[in-house]
């Protein structure tokens, strides 16, 4: 029986090997690798660009016009940096994941900017609610794929508006 | 408490001394003692589940032996004033009520073990097929409960059988079931071989100490330097089987033969050297399984307690049981070799899927199960085969390079089966096999696969060490056990090897802050 | 009866000499911090300085990156020390105050509050860069248990092997150079120099807190920190240095406030004193404000001096043979290594 099960096997394998497989000389790309495009329906959008969470930073930060300054923020004794890149109304944050800058914040500034999911600072709670009724009844902190949409409330209106990933694992 | 925890070395430190500094008659309760303690470390409900198995089987074994001596007593005044027939009726009496309890004590815990084992997957099973909320999910296995109630049925047998004596003393019994070193991952130990042993007074032997330190700490080198290793490669290459497949898989059946190897054979080294420390000798349950030259060998040095519990107390009396002889009867006119093969074939299966399920309550194990069984009987069908083959090349069968490709072929084929075990699904284990003999991508697997996996070259590097160390000790073993020679050379050159061991642990081994030194493999069965 | 001894003899020989692997093991894989992280070897530094301190500096970056002792000592003749780490919390900075206060009394003492945000153990990294350098006793205990994070655990600070054993595959040039010798100190009186210039311009937007106050376990801390003190006869000088970023909220000044209010402490917020210290954002900063660079620190260090002498009539020490010889080659040291940045910048 071994000798039929190996001469099965034997057959099975050397029709993987004609069957003209993978090429040999590919690279492995790691499925564990952080990637963007994965927010859903929780992305921003400005000067008509969308983006989100896990985002290659550069070319975003290309297609949006140039941002008005930015800030390197140094991780006390260690290497990683949080690079900030300021715009009218939102604030950009990007760090360096397996290499690639990546978008992991974006904060909206001001009363200026409205997010593509209708919020903007200052709106009431109850306007909020409205225009968003998944976000209030996930408690005002709503996860769609790798991002995370957190509102603050404050005297009764929004007083911030984050995007953050939804796992910190990356 | 974990073996690889500072508690247990700690619970360890305190208790081989005080074991041997109390007066040898309370040496077993210092034990029983320690049972208690290490049982309470696990949580209450592994220690209610424990002391309803304790109570249970000493009840059920106390009236089956009180209905063994009344049916001698009742048997023996019957001999002068009753016929043959009177004293005939009067025994299968005896003899129903006795199976009456045995059958019931059987059901308890069987039925606890079943149900904490498989309460969860019915519960989804039925939530799946009648679409209401699955019940059961709570229910979840406690510390050592599938091995220490084969021990107990084992022993509730061979009272039932006449073949040991029955222990009159309920906290004697409880120091049998409950012995700690056996509630992590077995082995399923026997009455007869370990019940006196662990009530008899222990003088303290250095050499034996010494002895018993090396095994464990084999055991512990096994363990923390190649099996926690390699685990987390084998988790990432079973957690996503749609981008592992391929060459990955062969990888991952290479990887997982070592480590479960390490893992399982590790924890019964330390289990085997905690018993050498108080004067026990614990049943082997590894004879060089590697080096098998088919299945049905390899079964019989992998898991021995398992095994040879199956055979002796599910196999043969289901072989020889009334159901099977009928079957065998009524199946003679289909022919004499069917008629002899149906009720061996059908015990086999049956323990062998068994076996499967004993592993978990996955459909996966079930299938391992049974295709063990069914390569196993196959191999069987074929020996005639086989002979005519060495008869005809007598020269090549007996050579090192056929041996050597006999145990090869062992291992791969075991570690094919094996995928069952490493995925969630017999979808995604065939899958994955399958996938070896049509993605050929060896490319992939060591232009940053490999490195994907959680391991460097470097861990890669000392597994592959480890790994040498084992088979060249295993081989080594066939001459002579390698602690006796060790412990030949005297106490100082064997402290040397043990501080050896300690060092490179220290150094090498997987533990501390970052790593998940957890449990042993066999201990989730 | 002689094979006895000998056995036990080689035993006891053997076990000598794995414990003597161990420790050499143990002094090799542990972390050097001496070219990456270099934070790490502050805490151990201080041991190295028998020279008596009027003031002792405690608290996270914002004192190590931006007060030079020497400058202390030139301008005002105050010797001085820094006990500071990086995210050093308070209760790690009260460990560190304890265990200094074994061998020496201070005048002043001086804690920089941004610390006091976090009110539970945040990171194990930084507890090892904080603790392992510091030397057993009851403080080092202390700070040990209440500074563990999920998962680890007393033993490994006890046998640091059982932590750092993996560092076998990353061994560096520096963990053999100083595999047993303690090599040239990284700080100067536990400041770090840096000489970059990166000018500030705008920084994040603060998060809106949560709950407007310091978390009480940190005040709770900072209160053992003051009753230490004024159980020594040592004045406590509360500072929240003039660094930008992290952010430091009004909510949290006033609870500060409050604090040295109730305790009659002095508290300074050295952001609202930039301009009378003459710090400018724009050249004194090594990263955008977050930390001063060795102009700002040196600037700092002059508008500081003078405000801890008027306060707390602090004697000059200039004269005093120990010390002068002290801070003679503390200055050379410093002086030849802003020449080495500034060349290399």
């Amino acid at each position: 029986m071994k000798k039929l099960a190996i001469l099965l096997l034997a057959a099975l394998l050397l029709l993987g090997c004609g069957g003209g497989a993978d090429d040999p000389n590919a690279v492995f790309v790691d499925p564990n690798a952080v990637q963007g495009g994965g927010y859903g329906d929780l992305y921003f959008e400005a000067e008509g660009v969308r983006f989100g969470i896990f985002d290659e930073a550069e070319p975003v930060l290309n297609a949006l016009p140039a941002y008005r300054s930015s800030f390197t923020g140094e991780t006390c004794a260690f290497d990683s940096e949080d690079v900030y890149y300021y715009y009218s109304g939102f604030q950009i944050m990007a760090n360096a994941i397996d290499g690639t800058m990546r978008i992991t914040a974006i904060t909206v500034a001001d009363d200026t900017i409205k997010t593509p999911q209708g919020l903007f600072i200052g709106m009431s709670e109850a306007d909020a609610a409205a225009a968003f009724p998944a976000l209030a009844e996930s408690d005002w902190n709503l996860i769609d794929g790798t991002a995370l949409l957190s509102v603050t409330m404050k005297d009764g209106a929004i007083a911030s508006i984050v995007y953050t990933p939804s796992s910190m694992d990356a | 408490m974990l073996f690889t925890s500072w508690a247990f070395l700690l619970f360890l430190a305190v208790l081989v001394p005080l074991y041997y500094l109390v007066p040898k008659r309370v040496q077993w309760i210092v034990l029983l003692l320690a049972n208690a303690v290490f049982v309470g470390f696990a949580g209450l409900t592994g220690a209610i589940y424990l002391t309803a198995t304790i109570v249970t089987v000493y009840l059920a074994t106390r009236a089956i032996d009180a209905l063994f001596r009344k049916q001698k007593e009742t048997i023996a005044a019957m001999k002068a004033t009753h016929t043959k027939e009177e004293r005939k009726k009067a025994r299968l009496g005896f003899e129903r009520k006795r199976r009456i309890v045995l059958i019931a004590c059987l059901c308890v815990n069987v039925g606890i073990l079943f149900v904490l084992k498989y309460g969860a997957a019915i519960g989804r099973l039925s939530a799946s097929l009648l679409h209401t909320p699955a019940f059961g999910q709570e229910l979840a296995l406690t510390m050592g409960i599938s091995f220490y109630t084969f021990s107990s049925i084992g022993y509730l047998l061979d009272v039932y059988r006449e073949t040991v004596e029955t222990q009159k003393n309920p906290f004697k019994l409880a120091l049998f079931i409950s012995f700690f070193p056996l509630l992590v991952q077995g082995p399923i130990s026997r009455y007869d071989i370990l019940g006196e042993q662990l009530l008899a007074p222990h003088t303290f032997s250095g050499e034996r100490f010494l002895s018993g330190a090396l095994r464990i700490t084999w055991g512990y080198w096994k363990k923390l330097i190649v099996a926690d290793r390699l685990l987390v490669a084998v988790k990432a290459l079973c957690a996503r089987p749609q981008v592992y497949c391929g060459d990955f898989v062969f990888v991952e059946m290479l990887l997982y033969a070592a480590c479960l190897y390490a893992d399982f054979t590790g924890g019964i080294d330390i289990t085997i050297g905690i018993g050498e420390w108080f004067g026990v000798t614990v049943e082997e349950n590894f004879f060089r399984p590697y080096f098998s030259k088919n299945i049905s060998e390899y079964w019989r040095r992998w898991h021995m307690t398992l095994g040879e519990w199956f055979k002796r107390y599910v196999y043969y009396p289901l072989s020889v049981s009334k159901p099977m002889r009928m079957l065998s009867q009524k199946s003679r006119k289909l022919g004499v070799g069917v008629s002899r093969r149906l009720p061996v074939y059908l015990a086999t299966l049956l323990v062998w899927a068994l076996t499967g399920v004993w592993h978990g309550s996955n459909w996966t194990f079930l299938v391992w199960g049974l295709l063990n069984g069914i390569v196993i009987l196959l191999s069987e069908e074929c020996k005639p085969l086989y002979a005519r083959f060495h008869a005809r090349f007598p020269r090549l069968t007996e050579s090192v390079f056929y041996r050597g490709f006999t145990v090869i072929r062992t291992v791969l084929l075991l570690s094919s089966l094996r995928l069952l075990d490493c995925y969630a699904t017999v979808k995604d284990a065939f899958g994955a096999f399958f996938s070896m003999f049509t993605t050929w991508n060896w490319g992939a697997v060591f232009r940053g696969g490999i490195q994907s996996l959680g391991l460097s070259w470097a861990d890669y590097g000392v597994a592959l060490f480890g790994v040498l160390a084992m088979f060249a000790l295993s081989m080594a073993q066939r001459k002579a056990p390698i602690r006796k020679r060790i412990m030949a050379h005297g106490t100082t050159a064997s402290v040397c090897v043990l501080l050896v061991l300690i060092g490179t642990i220290l150094v090498f081994g997987r533990y501390g802050f970052g790593f998940d030194a957890g449990q042993f493999i066999y201990n989730r069965f | 009866m002689k094979r006895t001894v000998l056995t036990i003899g080689g035993v006891l020989l053997a076990c000598i000499l794995l414990f003597g692997v161990l420790f050499a093991v143990t002094r090799l894989l542990m972390p050097k911090y001496r070219t990456a992280s270099i934070e790490g070897s502050l805490t151990g530094e201080y041991y190295r300085d028998t020279t008596p301190h009027d003031v002792l500096f405690v608290g996270d970056c914002e004192v190590f990156s931006n007060f030079s002792p020497v400058t202390l000592y030139d301008a005002y003749g105050i010797p001085s020390y820094i006990r500071g780490s990086a995210q050093q919390l308070v209760w790690q900075s009260y460990y560190l105050l304890e265990d200094a206060l074994k061998t020496e009394t201070p005048k002043v003492v001086v804690y920089n509050v941004l610390a006091l945000k976090y009110g539970e153990p945040q990171s194990e990294a930084y507890n090892r860069m904080t603790l392992d350098g510091m030397r057993w006793g009851g403080a080092k205990i202390g700070a040990i248990r209440a500074s563990m994070t999920d998962g680890e655990d007393f033993m490994s600070y006890v046998f640091p092997l059982l932590r750092f054993h993996a560092r076998w595959s990353e061994l560096k040039e520096e963990d053999f150079s100083c595999w047993f010798g303690q090599g040239e100190p990284v700080s100067y009186h536990g400041y770090l120099l840096r000489t970059e210039v990166r000018p500030a311009t705008e920084t994040p937007i603060p998060p809106v807190l949560q709950d407007p106050h310091l978390p009480k376990t940190s005040m709770e801390w900072l209160a053992k920190l003051a009753s230490l003190c004024r159980d020594k006869g040592i004045e406590l000088v509360l500072i929240k240095s003039p660094s930008i970023e992290p952010y430091w909220y009004p909510e949290w000044d006033a609870d500060v406030q409050a604090f040295a209010q109730q305790r009659g402490l002095w508290y300074v917020n050295m952001i609202d004193e930039n301009d009378s210290i003459g710090i400018d954002m724009q050249t004194d900063t090594c990263d955008m404000g977050q930390h001063l660079n060795v102009y700002g620190a040196e600037k700092l260090s002059w508008w500081f001096g003078a405000e801890l002498k008027r306060r707390y009539d602090l004697a000059d020490r200039r004269g005093d043979a120990v010390l002068d010889a002290e801070y003679r080659a503390l200055r050379e040291r410093y002086e030849t290594e802003i020449q080495r940045l500034t060349e290399g910048n």
